[in-house]
């Protein structure tokens, strides 16, 4: 194996959630899955979330400065799945997905089963091909029954290396 | 990082849902190996590979792998929340150190020290710093070696009896 197949296999073994991330754009609502995900502060309440340079999502949360970020149950491999490539937005629905807007006016999917109201803080990595969007939590919430997250490595799927 | 036991209201909080693995972070600055636990832990590139990693702002550790300039996660599998508990509290140990807390370390000079028993491992030289309003620092590393000793299961949090994340310590 070469230096860079290993690094990538490294990377692999790393631990992620899977999330559904939304922003406004001027052509309407973006949404698409997101993996590379972590908690960034206490104190106060911030994640850091990196999205592919260049996407429709990427550019519609540089654009907006805010994005929500919907936790995938675990129960909800196929709503991560639909996300994986962009579709178009209709008023209150994308790829047969329903949402309604938060109090802070960002769309969230009413199949999420969590979600987190994020305004960027800083944007970052330049040399990267992902912006890292560092945002503070404005609010977030919880449907009930409360449910266990999808976690990447329990799916067919990988993101990374 | 100091994680707590999980409480029932753990999935009170949409924060705690996100998911996290479980990690030893290793450097040696001069003479002294500096190692914690680590989890907020992500990649943020995959050309150049990049790595983010939040420390607390004013700890040891971060200080330590700022003038270090470089780092090593050492990846833990699932049957090793023994080996986790034991790095919850940040240690320092002498370069020539070839065990920590009992685990053993393969020294290498110029290089970071790894567990021996880790499955995996990468290296990370300090490619910067995010400017960030929080009470960790955020540091990016990319990438420059990398191993893995055998394949299995990586631990993640969720498998562990602790968490660290949400709206409080």
């Amino acid at each position: 194996m070469s230096d860079r197949d290993i690094t990538k296999d490294v990377l692999r073994m790393f631990s992620y959630g899977l999330y559904v991330a939304t922003a406004h754009s001027p052509e309407g609502v973006r949404a698409a899955t997101v993996s590379w995900v972590t908690q960034a502060s206490f104190e106060p309440r911030l994640v850091a979330v990196a999205m592919r340079k260049g996407t429709g999502i990427c550019e519609a949360a540089a654009g907006s400065r805010r994005f929500a970020l919907q936790v995938v149950a675990a129960d909800q491999a196929e709503f991560a799945k639909a996300f994986f490539r962009a579709s178009p937005s209709g008023p209150d629905e994308i790829a047969g997905y329903h949402f309604t807007a938060t109090a802070n006016g960002l769309p969230v999917f009413d199949a999420a089963a969590a979600w987190l109201e994020c305004a960027v803080v800083e944007e970052a990595n330049a040399t990267g091909d992902h912006a890292i969007f560092l945002s503070r939590v404005l609010g977030s919430g919880l449907r009930e029954p409360a449910r266990a997250a999808l976690v990447l490595r329990d799916t067919p799927w990988h993101y990374g290396g | 990082m100091s994680p707590e036991q999980t409480s029932t209201d753990v999935r009170s909080d949409a924060l705690r849902l996100l998911t996290n693995g479980l990690y030893v972070l290793t450097t040696c600055l001069e003479n002294t190996i500096h190692s914690a636990a680590v989890a907020w832990v992500s990649q943020v590139s995959a050309q150049p590979p990049l790595v983010l990693v939040a420390l607390r702002r004013n700890s040891h550790l971060a200080h330590a792998v700022r003038k270090a300039h470089r780092f090593a996660l050492n990846i833990l599998s699932a049957d090793q929340e023994t080996l986790a508990a034991q790095f919850f509290a940040y240690q320092t140990a002498s370069a020539a150190a070839t065990a920590l807390s009992g685990f053993a370390v393969r020294p290498d000079v110029g290089h970071c020290p790894l567990l021996t028993d880790a499955m995996g491992w990468l290296e990370c030289r300090v490619a910067g710093e995010l400017a960030t309003p929080g009470d960790h620092a955020l540091i990016l590393g990319e990438v420059t070696g990398a191993g893995i000793r055998r394949h299995g299961q990586p631990l993640t949090l969720w498998m562990t009896p602790w968490s660290y994340g949400g709206a409080t310590e």
